[in-house]
């Protein structure tokens, strides 16, 4: 048996090389054999995945070898992309989709390929479950339309929350081997690889739906993400004039750390502002005008009772720092007090 | 081999996509459904053509090919239906030289190359932003597109069991939901799709109009019942009460394949009646009286076809089954399924004869026929026909008649066979059933004294039915005759040798040859029933069954 895992585990490795190659412009050299082995080794490592998955002792170490593989690779490669236990079930697919996208792949396996994908309809046995694939991207095309489903609310638009899913389950995978230092490295890493601002709405999405609050000893994803956003000042400033005020007070009640964060980027804001020649107050950073920066503290007073109390008390706290005028037109913290008591009848 | 593609078919279709570029208009996109199917016939006639020739010869042939497979490769509508789309994908590949001589050549099977990739790849961003990212997390996406297609699906779905009052951002108008209707036409079979498709037949908004595109309904009925979507009870049921032609659809295709199957067998019918789902939908009167005024106009339609009255009385059997089971809903009171009939009458009807000895099953049937006889020797009334169409529904207790006809001395001959007469011939005023039922009585009188003899000879029996006819040839009192005839000899086991030779005569046409193998069939699946004792009955029926 050790002797069989060995080999196993030796394939695999041969087998990672392989669709990793397949990305890469070495395919040029390649025959029709070579492709079509490897779809073999595919369809061996989908039944490996089959056999498998739900032995949880030879799954965890074929994780784990994997995980190391991955991380060997990723090392020299740029822009590598993991392979985990969960991929293995679609490996053909994979391994078809990198050709077929590989600018460097040769005319005459390219056509081997369409030739082998064309019967996939016709009842024959085909190389990989391509049709699928296929089915679901036409039917995305179809489906992905109108304002009502590419919601500005990041919870309700479905790419956000997929991206937020598959974002998730890599990096628990990757750092779930890792301590302390190591496990914030590969987060920040990934964190600053993906474009904004589709960081933060995935990041929004993340935070507002992970069930591991403060209070859990063991350092959760959330922590993670939470000390990224706040380390770094402009990734915090950019996340908070990126997301919906009403996004950002919920995660303020949920996290304790956020609302000190929150309250402290729109002080700064609060601070930056200066009344024009129309004696309306504007602010430096020309994104973010008054009636945005007032629905801010509408949001935090209706969204809990904790959060409303805590608010108002900063906000008086504020106005008497800033000389406790009652008049309107000289202090933006009166102002605000003022404006958020129209509408929420403190 | 060339003309094999109509080139008017070729200059038709360009122009459609052409005119389907527009897209984002909600006609153009129904109009592109409209014409999948025969978009689909047209390329699968393009690829048998093209796969005889060089690229280049097709090109020169045709020449507007390759743009008409271009444009029809942009459109989402076209993709979307799977088997478009690999008609597409075989006729794409008909363009592609496998030795390229020409920069033409080469340049056509880059596009060639491009356009494929474009089919099959799923990296290609749907047309958000965020699409974007996916790639730069660093992990496989092969699951990306199943994933999201789960999340828009649920978003959608969100969307639309919304409650009425609910904050009103982001609501779906009228639009928004034909639009989502119309899109998902070309990907119906789609399993991931069905909870969608049953959101969809079960949104009710306020809107007093239909907000679902009719062409969706169309489609969504169909697929429902060549099975090639399964969808929820009450998603069915959503649609056939939202949109009758469906509804009427369904029972047409009911009686459709029950005709078609030509089965013998009346278990065999009933099981497909069963999965039809149509008796689960008439536990909604309003349901069970459109199914049962098209079963109404089927019968009158066809002069009282047999294997119509038969699918009646099945349908009503099947019905009723599962309204005495359902103990669990809020029942509707029968009344509300018969408006139109006594209600002593339908309870009288509906009461099942299983079990019941001899002299009871008499006496039942004496009080249905004295219900009967007042409506139906009105002359021309409305209540006859209402009635006759009733005792349609329960021909068990006319097959008991005859039954008791022929088993029993019984002093109620006439009431038997008046029932009959009026079940074979009610139609033209009472004069008709008079002349009918006597007719029948002759008949009668005639076997009753054979059936104390220890044998009858077939022949004695033609002579007697030759005989009859030749005084009363009015098709339906030949219809009594037949069923008269039958159930003597079965009811009279010793003489199965007669009855083989004697129905073997008796069913030279083919008319009389299907009446008589109905009679056989419903009276095997009548006394089939566990618990009774006829297994030699049925056994002899079921020989005389195997001889059609």
């Amino acid at each position: 048996m050790p002797g069989k895992m060995h080999t196993l585990l030796e394939n695999l490795d041969r087998y990672i090389e392989v669709l990793t190659l397949s990305q890469s412009v070495h395919v040029k050299d390649w025959d029709i054999s070579c492709v079509r082995r490897g779809f073999e080794w595919g369809t061996y490592f989908q039944q490996v995945y089959h056999r498998f998955h739900t032995n949880e002792c030879l799954r965890n170490a074929l994780e784990d070898h994997l995980r190391s593989k991955n991380e060997t690779l990723s090392a020299c490669i740029k822009n590598y992309q993991y392979i985990t236990f969960n991929d293995l079930r679609y490996s053909k697919e994979i391994f078809c989709m990198s050709l077929l996208q590989n600018k460097a792949l040769s005319k005459d396996i390219f056509q081997y390929i369409v030739r082998q994908l064309k019967n996939l309809s016709s009842g024959e046995i085909s190389i990989c479950s391509m049709s699928n694939i296929m089915c679901q991207k036409a039917a995305l095309q179809l489906l992905l339309f109108s304002s009502s489903i590419a919601s500005k609310n990041p919870l309700e638009n479905p790419c956000v929350v997929t991206q937020a899913e598959i974002l998730k389950n890599h990096l628990e995978n990757r750092i779930r081997l890792l301590k302390g230092d190591h496990q914030f490295a590969v987060v920040a890493d990934v964190l600053s690889g993906i474009p904004q601002p589709s960081v933060y709405k995935i990041l929004a999405v993340l935070l507002l739906s992970s069930e591991t609050c403060d209070s859990q000893g063991q350092v959760s994803l959330s922590h993670l993400f939470l000390k990224w956003l706040l380390e770094n000042d402009s990734a915090w400033t950019d996340f908070c004039s990126k997301i919906n005020c009403h996004l950002l007070s919920r995660l303020s009640s949920k996290y304790v750390i956020v609302s000190k964060a929150y309250m402290d980027f729109l002080i700064k804001v609060g601070e930056s502002m200066e009344l024009d020649v129309h004696g309306k107050w504007v602010s430096s950073n020309a994104e973010l005008p008054f009636n945005t920066f007032r629905n801010h503290f509408e949001s935090l007073m209706n969204t809990s009772e904790d959060l409303r109390s805590a608010t108002e008390a900063k906000l008086k706290a504020l106005k008497s720092q800033d000389g406790d005028y009652d008049l309107p037109g000289i202090s933006i913290w009166t102002d605000i007090l003022l404006e958020v008591k129209k509408i929420v009848h403190l | 081999m060339a003309q094999a593609i109509p080139v008017l078919g070729l200059e038709f279709w360009l122009k459609k996509a052409q005119e389907w570029d527009q897209t984002v208009i909600l006609e153009s996109q129904k109009d592109v459904c409209l014409h999948l199917p025969k978009l689909q016939e047209f390329l699968q006639q393009v690829y048998e053509t093209l796969k005889h020739m060089s690229p280049s010869a097709a090109v020169e042939q045709f020449p507007p090919i390759g743009q008409l497979l271009g444009r029809l490769c942009e459109n989402k509508f076209v993709v979307g239906h799977e088997e478009t789309r690999n008609a597409l994908i075989h006729c794409l590949c008909c363009l592609q030289s496998s030795e390229p001589k020409s920069a033409v050549e080469l340049a056509a099977n880059s596009w060639v190359k491009n356009l494929l990739c474009h089919l099959f790849c799923s990296s290609e961003a749907i047309g958000h932003e965020e699409n974007q990212s996916i790639n730069k997390i660093g992990c496989t996406t092969v699951d990306y597109h199943s994933k999201l297609l789960k999340n828009t699906i649920t978003s959608w779905i969100k969307q639309l069991t919304k409650p009425e009052n609910s904050n009103s951002e982001n609501k779906l108008s009228g639009d928004n939901i034909r639009a989502l209707s119309i899109r998902c036409i070309p990907i119906l079979t789609l399993p991931d799709l069905i909870p969608l498709l049953e959101a969809l037949l079960l949104y009710h908004g306020s809107e007093p109009k239909e907000v679902l595109d009719d062409e969706f309904l169309d489609r969504v009925n169909d697929a429902i019942l060549r099975k090639k979507i399964l969808l929820s009870e009450s998603a069915v049921l959503s649609l056939w009460l939202r949109h009758l032609q469906s509804l009427e659809k369904a029972v047409l295709d009911l009686f459709q394949r029950l005709i078609a199957i030509q089965s013998k067998s009346l278990k065999e019918m009933e099981q497909i009646i069963n999965d039809s789902f149509l008796v689960q939908a008439a536990q909604y009167p309003s349901i069970f009286r459109i199914i049962d005024n098209i079963f109404r106009n089927a019968i009158l339609e066809s002069d009282g076809n047999i294997k119509i009255i038969t699918v009646v009385r099945l349908f009503t059997h099947v019905f009723l089954q599962l309204y005495q089971k359902n103990n669990t809903q809020v029942r509707f009171p029968l009344k509300a399924y018969f408006p139109h009939s006594n209600r002593s009458l339908v309870m009288a009807l509906i009461r099942r004869p299983v079990g019941l000895p001899p002299d009871v099953c008499l006496a039942h049937l004496q009080s249905i026929i004295r219900m009967l006889s007042p409506v139906a020797k009105e002359t021309r009334s409305r209540g006859s026909v209402f009635e006759w169409f009733l005792l349609i529904h329960f021909g068990d207790w006319v097959d008991i008649a005859a039954e008791l006809l022929m088993t029993s001395e019984s002093e109620s001959a006439d009431d038997l066979l008046w029932l009959l007469a009026f079940y074979y011939n009610p139609w033209n005023e009472n004069e008709e059933t008079n002349r009918t039922m006597a007719a029948s009585r002759s008949v009668y009188e005639r076997l009753l004294p054979l059936r104390s003899s220890a044998s009858v000879c077939a022949s004695k029996l033609q002579t007697l039915l030759e005989e009859e006819k030749r005084s009363a040839c009015h098709p339906c009192t030949l219809q009594l005759y037949r069923h008269l005839f039958i159930f003597f000899l079965l009811f009279s086991p010793d003489w199965h040798v007669t009855a083989k030779e004697f129905i073997a005569h008796m069913t030279q046409t083919q008319e009389a040859a299907r009446e008589v193998s109905d009679i056989l069939a419903r009276t095997v699946w009548r006394l089939s029933i566990p618990g009774m004792k006829t297994p030699k009955l049925i056994t002899i029926v079921h020989e005389l069954l195997h001889d059609f």
